[in-house]
């Protein structure tokens, strides 16, 4: 009887060992790409994607475009080892400062759901501040060429090393889902001063609502540096015994040319609606710091596009204005070119880096396979006076208060 | 279509012949689609909006809260999603590249052959599938849900 009863249970364990096998581990590859040519009218401004970008679509003095810009190529490995259990590793290569491949692994993590409604998961995560902030790098995924620049240029990394959690709830005719996330994020930056690496432990929440038409998202999102910016070069002049005896008061500025210690606070409002033939995005958000180095900012956007079978037109209005206050940097009692030339320095590392920008766009999109999308998109920017603090600044020279930046490509998926 | 095939059988009558093999075989093409589930699978009936649902990824539990496992049929996929949301499959690509690539959710299992569909939805209780209506047996799954022909599949 005890035989049987064992034979039994070999039989049973065997038998649910290879159904598991037949099904899991149950693993895929997948992947997603942009070929782009982004190319602007302008000299002294470089356009770019993101502020992770090493090169702008523009040379300095040489004007023309690049290819850096809008490309790049993502690979994806998905693994269920469960029902509950999965995990996900992307990686992209595309133009990103610092290690090539670790700043370029932008997903890493396991997933576990220990109820149908709840999922928690844990490595490197996407961050999850803005509408489309977690999967801006899949170019199918949306109409346009990129988010909106004046909206996403802004968000200070791509991914974070941490956990969420996040619970579903059935309401009404759609699905709410509240999320938590905390962790954090080693990115590499690039700016004027140089690439370095920003350590900044973060932590939000953010409400998703979707039906079948609409998506609505609210997310807070708090960071905070950890480290300091390269401006050895800055302070170098602000501390600087023989500047402070010819500017009274230039070491007082020492805290504007720092971003260590302080914090970062983003709060937006997102919504997405597409009824299969319009499509309307509209996000708005405030970004609070205490740093001159980034300043407050209230940016936004919309777009609206119709599609006409697998054509998509679209338009987008997009706004970004700082508020940061403007920093007197002390005029030298000795009006020699060498001190003029150091304020001038210091007043553009302080008080440049607030935008007042605004853009229209108009674009296409063209489904020539249900994986494969031709785009185009012109964009046309206004600034106000030092507003285009989103641009690399490529020289000295007086910078144009419009630009226009046109660019053709293709995304796919595979 | 009617008119065309006899315009082209009045002077090419070899191409009738072709172009009506190729008449019948979109028209088993179109038949009644049906979603279909494991034999155990003991829920009742579901809605098209409960397809679509879980389809769309929204949804991720059949009625009895088992996590359901749905399967696509590359062969109807285009007709299936358009009845369910009346968008293209580029569309539906682009839906899934969001929540796929930012690593929230991971599209149904994209199958080729409706006997590997069956064997699938025969080997997991929680599976659900579609397939063409002639290729049931009672035998071996059970039926959730009927796409009519007449239910605007593949139109607009």
């Amino acid at each position: 009887m005890t035989k049987k009863i064992s034979l039994l249970l070999i039989a049973f364990f065997l038998s649910s060992t290879i159904q598991a096998e037949d099904q899991y581990p149950d693993w895929s590859v997948s992947g997603f790409g942009s070929f782009s040519y982004v190319g602007t009218d302008t000299n002294s401004l470089g356009f770019i994607r993101n502020r992770t970008q090493t090169k702008s679509a523009t040379k300095s003095g040489e004007g023309g475009g690049g290819v850096t810009t809008d490309s790049r190529l993502g690979i994806q490995l998905d693994v269920d080892f469960s029902d509950s259990l999965h995990t996900t590793v992307q990686w992209i290569a595309r133009d990103h400062a610092g290690d090539f491949f670790e700043q370029n692994l932008e997903l890493a993590f396991i997933s576990w759901r220990p109820a149908y409604d709840l999922d928690i998961r844990a490595g490197r995560l996407a961050l999850d501040t803005f509408l489309i902030s977690d999967h801006r790098n899949v170019g199918f995924s949306y109409p346009w060429m990129r988010p909106p620049h004046d909206f996403y240029v802004n968000i200070s990394a791509y991914h974070f090393d941490g956990a969420d959690i996040a619970k579903q709830f059935s309401l009404a005719s759609g699905y709410l889902t509240v999320k938590a996330f905390a962790g954090y994020g080693m990115n590499h930056f690039a700016i004027g001063l140089g690439v370095f690496e920003m350590d900044m432990p973060m932590t939000g929440i953010s409400l998703a609502y979707e039906t079948d038409n609409w998506l609505t998202k609210a997310v807070y999102n708090y960071q905070h540096f950890d480290t300091e910016i390269p401006n050895e070069p800055l302070l170098g002049l602000i501390n600087s015994p023989q500047l402070n005896a010819v500017m009274p008061g230039l070491s007082e500025l020492a805290s504007q040319v720092s971003l260590k210690d302080t914090d970062l606070h983003y709060m937006s409002l997102g919504t997405r609606y597409d009824d299969a033939v319009w499509l309307m995005h509209a996000e708005i958000s405030y970004l609070e710091s205490d740093t001159s180095l980034i300043g407050d900012v209230l940016s936004g956007y919309m777009s609206v596009g119709r599609r006409f079978s697998d054509f998509t037109l679209y338009s987008v209005y997009g706004i970004a204005h700082g508020f940061h206050k403007q920093v007197d940097v002390p005029t030298p009692i000795v009006a020699a070119p060498e001190l003029l030339g150091g304020q001038s320095i210091l007043n553009a590392a302080i008080n440049n880096n607030t935008p007042k920008q605004q853009s229209f766009s108009l674009g296409a999109r063209w489904d020539v396979h249900p994986k494969i999308a031709l785009k185009t998109q012109w964009v046309h920017y206004w600034f106000e006076e030092n507003g285009a603090a989103y641009w690399r600044h490529l020289d000295n020279t007086i910078k144009p208060n419009q630009v226009n930046v046109w660019s053709v490509g293709v995304d796919f998926i595979f | 279509m009617f008119g065309l095939l006899v315009w082209i059988s009045y002077f090419k009558p070899m191409k009738f012949i072709t172009f009506s093999l190729l008449l019948l075989l979109s028209s088993s093409l179109f038949a009644d689609i049906v979603v279909i589930g494991n034999l155990q699978n003991n829920n009742p009936m579901m809605s098209a909006r409960d397809v679509q649902e879980i389809y769309m990824g929204r949804k991720r539990t059949l009625a009895d809260n088992a996590i359901a496992y749905p399967i696509d049929n590359s062969e109807l996929r285009k007709e299936f999603y358009k009845y369910l949301t009346n968008r293209p499959i580029a569309q539906i690509n682009a839906y899934w590249a969001r929540l796929k690539f930012s690593g929230h959710r991971v599209p149904p299992e994209i199958l080729l052959g409706t006997a590997d569909i069956i064997s699938k939805v025969k080997a997991n209780k929680n599976a659900i599938a579609y397939i063409n209506e002639q290729y049931i047996k009672a035998s071996e799954v059970r039926i959730l849900f009927v796409i009519k022909d007449s239910d605007d599949i593949g139109q607009n």
